[in-house]
């Protein structure tokens, strides 16, 4: 079921189309992929997607995003980036430990997580490599 | 006095007079006519005025980081694929002039091959501040770079000090025809023509510039084949040696085309020892730059690499975890020092180094020789054993 998600995901990722929102062509690209990717999320099954962050990072920089969940759903979370990146982390954790990591090396990592406690959560995300810097992400986060 | 002890005497002075003709002032320091504006020697200041220099200084460097840093906020808001121009001043020739160096600026941009960029650049003129007697008055020299930082990694801020200089020259009828403008600008656009064009350089080149105040890429003239003069030859393509007295080992070193030279002259700065907490986005020009000069004419270096290597293997260099010396030498194909004694061969002819005797001195030294063995000879053939 996972992996179906992801290919979807990809799919609709990789098709190009017109960005609506402004900005540089980079940051256009990135929430052009976002949107579609949130889109896809909200259209796989009920539950509610949005974008958490898009900025832009240079190689081995990172940023973090608290996050609440909460117990009894279902969470996937999915990062994107610009043409010129090739490798994008996910890390989710708690205040004491990691919980679910995609370190893949590729530029589309996927989470997925149920909590079994609720509270906050922080989402890092770390440009692992990017050809001309500063690249390019976005994050978001599906609930089911 | 016997004649001959006399005529001894006589000819000691003369070769004396002659050897001192030939040999002082020393080679080298020898005064020329030009140098009075720049090389001027003032009595030494007192401790009491170092330190007010000093202090000064910290205060002027202190009031440009804030400038820019309110400058940056100023032009972050915008939406932006062309060099953003920002000009403070706003009275009746305002127009003109801001329409003639954007036409400059946009012109310059292009024809660095430049369009949309991940990080933009920002060009502030503003006045001098300085209303304030009490105050050390900013410096009107060169430009001065706020680069990207944590708090704003897409924008490049260039902080120019508006002239009126340059002003009226922009302003002046025969601006069109002259046409210097575009190459001021060009050279001006500097570390941040480069971010631009390459991105955020990677942590080992970023800290190797960063600590030696971005000096090899000061030019941004990577479509530029031809090499200007060198600032250290005069007109006559001679050496201009108080200038070569100023200039750290290294730098001489490789004008002497010694490889050692070249390499250490390029690297240094390259090991990251500085505290983290000491580097600072902002990048400003000093206004005794051509004093103790990393490597002569570097301003162009990168740019020179950057053309002969091709961009990919410049962005792989640029962006390269290796250590400096290990990426460079890998985009040049072949060893720093090496490289960098032959790129010097474009500005400068090979300096000699090291003790000479100079050609004239030697040759009166070789003619006072000869007559004194001469003399010597004579006067023994004459002697008489009474």
């Amino acid at each position: 079921m996972r992996l179906a998600a992801i290919i979807v995901l990809v799919t609709l990722v990789a098709v190009p189309r017109a960005a609506a929102s402004q900005g540089k062509h980079w940051e256009r690209q990135v929430r052009a992929q976002l949107d579609r990717t949130v889109n896809a999320l909200q259209g796989t099954s009920r539950g509610q997607a949005r974008v958490l962050n898009v900025g832009p990072l240079n190689t081995d920089e990172s940023n973090s995003i608290v996050v609440e969940l909460n117990p009894g759903k279902a969470y996937d979370i999915v990062a994107v980036c610009d043409e010129d990146c090739t490798g994008l982390h996910l890390l989710l954790s708690t205040a004491k430990y990691d919980v679910a990591v995609d370190r893949s090396g590729e530029n589309l990592p996927v989470l997925h997580y149920a909590p079994t406690q609720g509270g906050s959560y922080r989402i890092k995300i770390t440009m692992a490599a990017c050809r001309v810097n500063p690249c390019w992400y976005g994050v978001a986060i599906r609930s089911s | 006095m016997a004649r001959h002890v006399k005529l001894w005497i006589l000819g000691t002075i003369v070769a004396c007079v002659v050897a001192a003709g030939g040999t002082i002032p020393f080679r080298g320091t020898r005064a020329s006519r030009g140098e009075a504006t720049i090389f001027t020697q003032r009595p030494a200041a007192t401790p009491a005025r170092l330190h007010a220099q000093a202090i000064a200084d910290e205060w002027r460097a202190a009031q440009m980081t804030r400038r820019l840093a309110e400058e940056r906020v100023a032009v972050r808001q915008r939406d932006f694929d062309r060099p953003v121009l920002m000009m403070a001043s706003a009275d009746s020739e305002h127009a003109t002039l801001q329409a003639r160096i954007r036409a400059s600026l946009d012109s310059a941009w292009h024809s660095l091959g430049l369009a949309e960029t991940k990080i933009s650049v920002a060009l502030v003129i503003d006045p001098i501040e300085g209303s304030d007697a009490a105050l050390p008055p900013e410096e009107s020299w060169g430009p001065s770079y706020l680069l990207p930082d944590s708090a704003n990694r897409t924008l490049c801020l260039i902080r120019l000090s508006e002239n009126t200089g340059w002003r009226r020259a922009i302003l002046r009828q025969s601006f069109a025809r002259d046409n210097w403008l575009q190459p001021w600008l060009k050279a001006n656009l500097g570390p941040c023509a480069f971010l631009a064009a390459y991105g955020m350089p990677g942590r080992s080149v970023r800290t190797w510039l960063a600590n030696r105040g971005y000096d090899l890429a000061l030019s941004p003239a990577w479509n530029d084949s031809t090499a200007p003069l060198s600032s250290i030859l005069q007109s006559d393509r001679e050496w201009w040696w108080p200038f070569v007295y100023h200039q750290s080992f290294p730098a001489v070193a490789c004008l002497g085309r010694r490889v050692a030279g070249c390499r250490e002259a390029v690297l240094e700065g390259a090991s990251d020892d500085r505290p983290r907490a000491n580097r600072t986005p902002v990048v400003t020009s000093d206004r005794r730059y051509w004093k103790r000069q990393r490597l002569i004419d570097g301003s162009s270096y990168l740019a020179d690499v950057a053309r002969q290597v091709g961009q990919d293997r410049f962005l792989e260099f640029w962006n390269s975890p290796l250590s400096v010396d290990s990426a460079l030498s890998r985009a040049l194909r072949q060893p720093v020092g090496e490289w960098t004694a032959q790129w010097q061969t474009r500005f400068t002819p090979p300096i000699r180094l090291g003790s000479s005797a100079p050609a004239a001195a030697s040759l009166i030294a070789v003619i006072l020789a000869i007559i004194a063995i001469a003399s010597t000879a004579v006067t023994a053939r004459k002697r008489q054993v009474r």
